[in-house]
């Protein structure tokens, strides 16, 4: 177990791990505690983390950045963090509560349960789950990502996979797919008119009008309201 | 040196890849799909003219580029990210593009590249999303003061053969 004191302002967590579970605890401590074996090094107000032990946990102050790289672990973030940055071939990625996350994998499945920021997500055949985010950037090649509620601009990219955004606010939306499918839900109570161009207008309640552009070769983008 | 034949050469490695070309070769067939690839090319071989960088080849829609510095690799990389952006975007071009790139020494084989460079590049290529450009801390290093790109730390990625993780910074267009 190793314990590092930490007193600066923002605390940033570095993590490269080939265990084959990595679980990161925010809680209200103001140290960087390593349970499992480790090798830990402390610069400033960055602590970096490499481990090779098959299970790891890392307890961190709330409100820390963390920055992940494994190959196929099973990677859970517990609890209120900053920015967070994953980066992992497979294995499944969960993450509870996030300012933003940037998250790649070619075929990990990942959730995320909330973000105030940006949600951005990178996949190649996984299966991506994000409960409510700011402004979404995802992508994926086959694979299906669902979105449940962005409150901020959507780019969603898809090649042959299925992306779902439910919109919850008037911020606007730039879709493109090859062949795959991209669908946006509006609240009810919002008027979406197509135009000539296949862009669309999105009319919120309140008087409030955002743009839903779609691109597609052969897919298909569309929009509905619930 | 690795002999004569197999010099080691000391560069940064770029490679692009156009998402989703296979699909969109697919749907609109091959008399398209290669005027994208001739347009692709022609838009690649204007940016590495007179520069210290050359096309080492064409992978399908996918082109692996040497570029003799750090410095001049992240600013034709920059430059042709938002070239191709700016004509995907006008609806010029269909297709987007991303590219990943890191910098160290390969051993050159006749005009192919080999080596954990070039591995890395490839890989990181692999992590970046449409319209992004994703470059390893090595090339930012190699970089020094002169790195003048707007970059944001991505994460490390961990690569078979290699003891330490690569750690990745992401570029995009605004």
């Amino acid at each position: 177990m190793t314990s590092v004191p930490d007193k600066a302002t923002q605390i940033t967590v570095r993590i490269s791990s080939t265990s084959d579970r990595l679980r990161v605890v925010a809680e209200a401590r103001e140290d960087v505690l390593v349970e499992g074996d480790a090798i830990v090094h402390r610069d400033g107000s960055c602590t970096t983390i490499d481990s090779t032990g098959r299970a790891i946990v890392v307890r961190v102050p709330v409100g820390a950045d963390l920055v992940i790289g494994t190959t196929s672990a099973r990677v859970e973030v517990e609890g209120p963090v900053g920015q967070i940055a994953v980066v992992t071939k497979s294995g499944r990625v969960s993450v509870a509560d996030a300012t933003s996350v940037d998250i790649r994998t070619s075929t990990a499945r990942v959730d995320v349960g909330r973000t105030s920021d940006e949600c951005c997500v990178r996949t190649s055949s996984g299966r991506v789950e994000i409960g409510a985010c700011g402004s979404a950037d995802v992508t994926t090649t086959s694979g299906r990502i669902v979105v449940k509620a962005a409150n901020g601009p959507v780019r969603a990219h898809c090649v042959s996979g299925r992306v779902e955004v439910g919109l919850m606010a008037p911020e606007n939306v730039a879709a493109e797919t090859v062949s795959g499918r991209i669908h946006v839900t509006v609240p009810h109570g919002v008027a979406v008119t197509t135009n000539d161009d296949r862009s669309m207008l999105t009319a919120w309640p309140g008087g409030a009008e955002a743009s839903i552009t779609a691109r597609t070769v052969s897919g298909r983008v569309d929009v509905s309201s619930k | 040196m690795i002999g004569a034949d197999h010099p080691v050469v000391v560069g940064s490695v770029l490679f692009t890849d156009l998402v989703g070309f296979t699909e969109y070769n697919e749907a609109v067939g091959d008399i398209e799909a290669l005027r994208v690839l001739d347009e692709q090319r022609s838009l690649v071989d204007g940016h590495l003219d007179g520069q210290d960088a050359r096309l080492v080849k064409e992978i399908g829609d996918g082109l692996m580029i040497w570029i003799g510095s750090a410095v001049g690799a992240l600013s034709i990389a920059t430059c042709l990210l938002e070239a191709f952006v700016g004509i995907h975007t006008s609806g010029t071009f269909p297709l987007a593009v991303r590219m990943g790139m890191h910098h160290g020494e390969s051993i050159a084989r006749g005009d192919d590249l080999v080596g954990q460079t070039v591995n890395v590049a490839a890989r990181i290529s692999a992590l970046a999303g449409p319209g992004e450009l994703l470059v390893s801390q090595e090339l930012l290093a190699a970089c020094g003061s002169h790195a003048q790109a707007s970059l944001r730390p991505v994460g490390p990625v961990l690569v078979k053969g290699l003891l330490h993780p690569v750690w990745l910074h992401r570029f995009a267009t605004s």
